[in-house]
């Protein structure tokens, strides 16, 4: 802008500046009076001045509840004491019925968090009187390293029956990183992408830089990961607290709508995060040999990385939807940027389809949100409705009868979650995204799809359809199993139909995804276990299939089969690394796929006979596809034409082995597979306690279901009481 | 009520401020030796920027009536003054060097009277917000329509411009004409003009059906300021035609002050935001449908667009359509979740539109395809237009989707099966807009262009974006000091 103008802007603004502040002082008066009652949360006092109720002559209730001091109150996360007052600021009488931790029968406050009140409760205050509470944390007698509750005081208090001091630890000794070792793996990957940005203010060319940084910075949240496993404690559930989370995070984000910063980590999440941070690290790796446009590509990718971490940990259901989007973005750039022939196609494909699934849950997040239980935030303050998923779950959503365009609220909101989620898994009818994606996509980015995302759909069901609508899920099961069994069977002749390698493979990831629902649709410890058992075995095995994929068509940019056959005499160790990864994938016995099929199986079969029959049989389809697909690449006779290939010139007519970066790459995973093959516990001892949990919130045993019937009756006549 | 005339004006500064400016400015124009065109832009900047500091100032005051009760003085009025001051900154700002409004070729030339033209229409605007008569809501309208339809033709050499100019004169009036015969009715109803008494009036109707004809026909006028469908028709012709300064103005300044008076005149005239005021007539369903239709038209004609400012007037109608689900519901979080999203629109479409026209400028096209291979000729400029691109179509983290979270939410709350249809409706409508959002997103960034030598972007324009980005990014991720703003603004003086 030139100068003259800019200063006749400052002189204007000037000008405006004063003509407001002589405004001002003659309407100070009237604004001092118009002051708008602050609108304060019902947990604080009112003001003083309000007009006492008590002039009426019943002898009517009064009190004024006040907890002083209102604040969150933090303790040491080695243990310590807290106190607060309860005091009676109105004019009558006010009776307390319970100072308690707030928790209920299905999701206790952690055990060493105690509360004591002394003379006990019930107690009444006079006006102007008040009563010590003391809390204490005692982390020694307990399973639980945190505690994020409330201390919860009931009573006659008409504005605010129930208000709540926040409780929260602080925490260990760990420092920054430790203590937010979540929010550290989350966002790690955005400092990468920062730098990138930086790197292309300043106009370097250098592909390099940008390769080591991405590669740094998915390494990082790969060691961050392992420590999350070291410190993850297997046996925890929800019975010990915290609603069986672990390394919680919990924050006010936005007060107003009630949206909080909530992460957290259980038996359901932990399997998924490490596989996230180990599939993303190798898919830096495989990326190595992307040329054009590198910054754009790894920034995009760490974006990405960002999004699939996030989606996995957020525990606030506004939170989750933010990072399940975030996930979007990157994915169409890196598709149809990337891609192959048709990746315009293809990307805008995968787009459209998530989408109109992810706008499906945001109606159900919406619908959830209105019509859930007041309950508190993490730092006290009262919530009338709320996102965050321990909540959701602990809501008795049948219980409410309501009804949604006419239909049971709880199916219909379940009917939409699951959309939008099947979508991703991908089941049929709405697995046609995934073809086309897979194969446009650039290696990395099917080796993430197929290995990461792929899960978020199963996940989302688990963590959504389940925890937070038992009910509706045990409506659908059969249906999602007779779904489940649909995408067995039609993938794996699909995949035997299939002349571009890389389609085969997709569509065997279709058929693998449908044991994890035939295997979660039956609502046994078995099929359940088994079905997260495979999201992780799949993650990994497909993610080496794919790879391996890439191998060859970084070689001659062809996947076509048939013009494949006898490649073995020509890469001997990239077969052999082929051959592991198509038995491992077929399900052979001693390899991690074995393993979890069979519990799958076996968690099935007492439920639904039949289709697990159905299902079972058609592991002859998965081998008959893999074996031929071996026998037509690798066995058999080598065609000729090779060696004039012209893509094979610099390397003398003959096909180049796998070198070391192809095989660092693959590695790792073999090894995993190998391990789980013959010792699935290490992961099954992660996610047994979350997935009880889960099993149990959908069809509880008969012991705990009576037990809980019953310890909620009680609370709920206390609370009738008063 | 502030009754005597020159009373009113200690209470009437910003719009006063603004009048000064366009003498100021025709005067500079005729007699200033030198810097024609920037020194009228300063003195208009000047001016708007003031009136936006005074009307945001102003908004914590108590509400009253001004100019014997023609015109509201409360939070809601001087929300929407500083809103247009705002806006109507950052269009001379984004016009300075376009040749209609004297920069580049012009030497100077029209300067004068574009600025001038800007200025008048914002005072019309901050009085559309204020109006409360009927007779001053119609004037209000036109004053914003008429300079309109003279600034849309202001490209006296392009035969499109000047089309599109008589497309508006046409349309317009034509709509103003049906409002003011609804307005009679109205007055024949109730006997007064103002909006109280209308409200009064309508409590207890003679006829509901004579109100609801009348209802519709002011209606008319007020949904062809905004776009609605039916009365939709003549945005693309005008959007296309029109110079892209003054085509990004129409889609927020006008729009805006639309839907204000709107709101104003739906709770103050008839009651719609009282508890139970929506009984005994139907404008939810009629609201309802009108979003329905107007989502679903603006979405699906811009899936066959190729001219960028053609799709973007489509997208325009599509987001009235959006705004209008919360007036289907008319409750609290109705109107807030309607103003707090006009907020957020303004900021992404001027965006957009400012990307457009940067392109348009060097490439000389304003088709998709002048967008091909942007993403490798001006990497910062297409990241620009994707984030305010991702933002329209309401994903997160940006504020887009924070807008459209509001207006579902207004919907859900209320439940029941005609506004769950409604929100599935403009949910599915989203996913549908995100189709032709994409084919912009695939002309930058997938496919090559003609050329790869870089497209030069001005510092101005530069800044520019980056200042329409940032709101755009922040808030997304954490807004709300934009919604108390919304929230304190949403007061009428009754």
């Amino acid at each position: 802008m030139e100068r003259r103008t800019g200063w006749l802007v400052v002189l204007g603004l000037l000008g405006a500046a004063g003509v407001a502040r002589a405004q001002a002082p003659e309407s100070a008066a009237p604004a001092a009076e118009s002051a708008a009652p602050a609108s304060e949360t019902p947990a604080t006092a009112a003001p003083a001045g309000e007009p006492a109720e008590g002039d009426r002559e019943e002898p009517v209730e009064t009190g004024r509840i006040e907890l002083v001091p209102p604040t969150p109150v933090t303790l040491p996360h080695a243990g310590g004491t807290g106190r607060f007052r309860i005091a009676n600021t109105g004019t009558g009488e006010l009776t307390v019925f319970s100072v308690d931790p707030r928790g209920t029968n299905a999701m206790p406050a952690p055990v060493g968090f105690t509360v004591e009140i002394e003379g006990g409760v019930p107690f009444t205050l006079r006006p102007e009187e008040s009563r010590e509470v003391r809390f204490r944390w005692d982390p020694s007698t307990g399973r639980a390293r945190q505690v994020l509750s409330h201390v919860v005081v009931r009573s006659t208090d008409r504005a605010n029956g129930v208000a709540a001091v926040a409780v929260r630890s602080e925490g260990g000794a760990g420092g920054v990183v430790r203590d937010h070792i979540l929010s550290w793996i989350v966002f790690f990957p955005l400092i990468g992408l920062v730098l990138i940005f930086v790197l292309h203010l300043q106009g370097s060319q250098n592909d390099d830089t940008v390769r080591w940084i991405a590669l740094i910075c998915s390494a990082v949240p790969l060691v961050f990961g392992a420590f999350l496993w070291s410190g993850f404690d297997p046996i925890f559930g929800r019975a010990d607290g915290n609603a069986g989370m672990q390394f919680v995070e919990h924050g006010v984000w936005i007060p107003g709508f009630h949206i909080e910063y909530y992460l957290g980590v259980d038996g359901v999440s932990i399997s998924m995060v490490l596989l996230t941070v180990l599939i993303s690290f190798i898919g830096v790796i495989v990326s190595w040999n992307i040329e054009k446009g590198v910054k754009g590509y790894f920034a995009m990718y760490l974006l990405l990385e960002t999004g699939m971490l996030g989606t996995f940990v957020a525990m606030d259901f506004f939170l989750f939807f933010v990072f399940w989007e975030v996930m979007l973005l990157p994915m169409y750039f890196l598709i149809g940027i990337w891609g192959g022939p048709r990746k315009e196609y293809a990307a805008i494909k995968f787009f459209l389809y998530t989408l109109a699934g992810s706008v499906l849950m945001l109606l159900a997040m919406i619908a959830l949100y209105f019509n859930s239980d007041p309950s508190f935030l993490v730092d006290g303050t009262f919530a009338p409705h709320t996102f965050s998923l321990t909540e959701l779950m602990a809501n008795d959503w049948a219980g409410k009868e309501l009804t949604l365009l006419g239909f049971a609220f709880t199916k219909v909101l379940w009917i939409f979650l699951f959309v939008g989620f099947a979508i991703k898994v991908p089941m049929f009818p709405f697995h046609t995204w995934l073809p086309d994606a897979h194969v446009e996509a650039p290696t990395a980015i099917s080796v993430i799809l197929a290995g990461v995302l792929l899960k978020m759909g199963i996940y989302g069901m688990f963590r959504f359809n389940f925890a937070i609508l038992p009910d509706a899920t045990i409506w659908a099961a059969q249906g999602m199993a007779v779904f489940g069994v649909i995408n067995i069977v039609y993938g794996a002749f699909c995949a035997m139909a299939q002349e571009d390698l890389k389609k085969l493979v997709a569509y065997s990831s279709v058929s693998h995804m449908g044991f994890c629902l035939l295997g979660m649709s039956a609502l046994t410890p078995q099929g359940m276990n088994g079905a997260m058992l495979q999201m992780f075995n799949h993650g990994t095995i497909t993610a080496m299939l794919f790879t391996l994929v890439g191998v060859v068509y970084d070689r001659v940019h062809t996947r076509d089969i048939s013009k494949f056959g006898g490649l073995a005499s020509e890469m001997p160790l990239y077969t052999a690394f082929a051959g592991f990864a198509f038995m491992a994938s077929l399900g052979l016995p001693g390899l991690s796929g074995f393993i979890s099929e069979a519990l799958c199986f076996l968690g099935a079969f007492p439920v639904w006979q039949k289709l697990t029959i159905v299902a079972a049989s058609s592991v002859i389809v998965t081998a008959a596809y893999h074996l031929w697909a071996l026998q037509r690449v690798f066995l058999g006779k080598f065609n000729p034409s090779w060696r004039t290939n012209k893509y094979l010139e610099p390397f003398g007519g003959r096909f180049p082995e796998i070198n070391l970066r192809e095989m660092v790459s693959l590695a790792p995973l073999a090894l995993i597979v190998l391990v789980l093959g013959f010792y699935p516990s290490a992961i099954l001892d992660l996610i047994s306690t979350g997935m009880a949990d889960l099993k149990d919130l959908v069809e509880p045993t008969e012991v705990v279901q009576a037990a809980r019937g019953a310890a909620d009756a009680l609370s709920k006549v206390a609370v009738a009481a008063r | 009520m502030v009754g005597d005339n020159l009373q009113s004006i200690r209470w009437f500064l910003p719009e006063t401020i603004l009048i000064v400016a366009v003498m100021a400015v025709i005067l500079w124009d005729l007699f200033a030796p030198r810097m024609r065109a920037q020194g009228a832009a300063g003195i208009a900047i000047a001016a708007l920027l003031s009136s936006a500091v005074l009307g945001f100032v102003q908004m914590r005051h108590d509400p009253r009536t001004i100019f014997e009760g023609l015109v509201a003085y409360d939070p809601f009025a001087n929300f929407f003054k500083a809103f247009f001051g705002a806006v109507t900154a950052l269009i001379v700002v984004f016009s300075m060097s376009t040749t209609e409004a004297g920069g580049g070729r012009s030497k100077g030339k029209g300067a004068g009277e574009f600025y001038s033209l800007l200025l008048v229409i914002t005072l019309g605007m901050d009085l559309m917000a204020s109006a409360r008569n009927l007779l001053m809501l119609y004037l209000s309208l036109e004053i914003v329509s008429v300079l309109s339809f003279v600034m849309v033709g202001l490209r006296s050499a392009d035969k499109r411009s000047s089309e599109a100019s008589l497309k508006y004169v046409i349309f317009g009036g034509a709509s103003s004409g049906v409002m003011l015969y609804g307005m009679s009715w109205l007055f024949g109803l109730s006997g007064s003009l103002s909006l109280p008494a209308i409200y009064e009036a309508v409590r207890a109707p003679a006829s509901s059906e004579a109100v609801f004809v009348a209802v519709i026909c002011v209606f008319a006028g007020i949904g062809y300021k905004i776009s609605a469908a039916p009365f939709h028709m003549w945005a693309p012709d005008v959007y296309e035609g029109a110079p892209t300064p003054v085509t990004a103005f129409l889609s927020v300044g006008p729009k805006a002050a639309g839907f204000a008076m709107l709101l104003r005149f739906f709770s103050d005239g008839l009651g719609a935001n009282d508890p139970g005021g929506q009984e005994g007539l139907p404008w939810a369903v009629v609201g309802g449908i009108v979003a329905a239709l107007t989502m679903t038209i603006g979405n699906f004609s811009a899936l066959g667009q190729k001219n960028m400012k053609r799709l973007l007037a489509f997208s325009s109608i599509a987001h009235a359509g959006y705004m209008l689900m919360g007036f289907s519901v008319f409750s609290d979080l109705g109107m807030r979740a309607i103003v707090f999203y006009i907020a957020v629109y303004c900021v992404m479409n001027v965006g957009a539109f400012l990307v457009v026209h940067v392109v348009a400028e060097e490439t000389g096209s304003e088709d998709i395809s002048a967008f091909d291979g942007l993403g490798a000729r001006a990497p910062l400029l297409a990241i620009a237009m994707a984030v305010f691109l991702f933002s329209l179509t309401g994903l997160p983290p940006l504020a887009g989707f924070v807008g459209k979270v509001y207006l579902f939410a207004s919907l859900v709350k209320v439940g029941g099966t005609g506004y769950m249809t409604l929100a599935l409706i403009g949910i599915l409508n989203s996913v549908v807009s995100l189709f032709y959002y994409a084919r912009v997103l695939r002309a930058m960034f997938l496919t090559k262009g003609k050329t790869a030598a870089a497209l030069p972007v001005s510092r101005t324009y530069g800044y520019m974006l980056a200042g329409l980005v940032v709101p755009t990014v922040v808030l997304g991720l954490y807004w709300p000091p934009l919604f108390d703003l919304v929230d304190a603004s949403l007061t009428f003086v009754r």
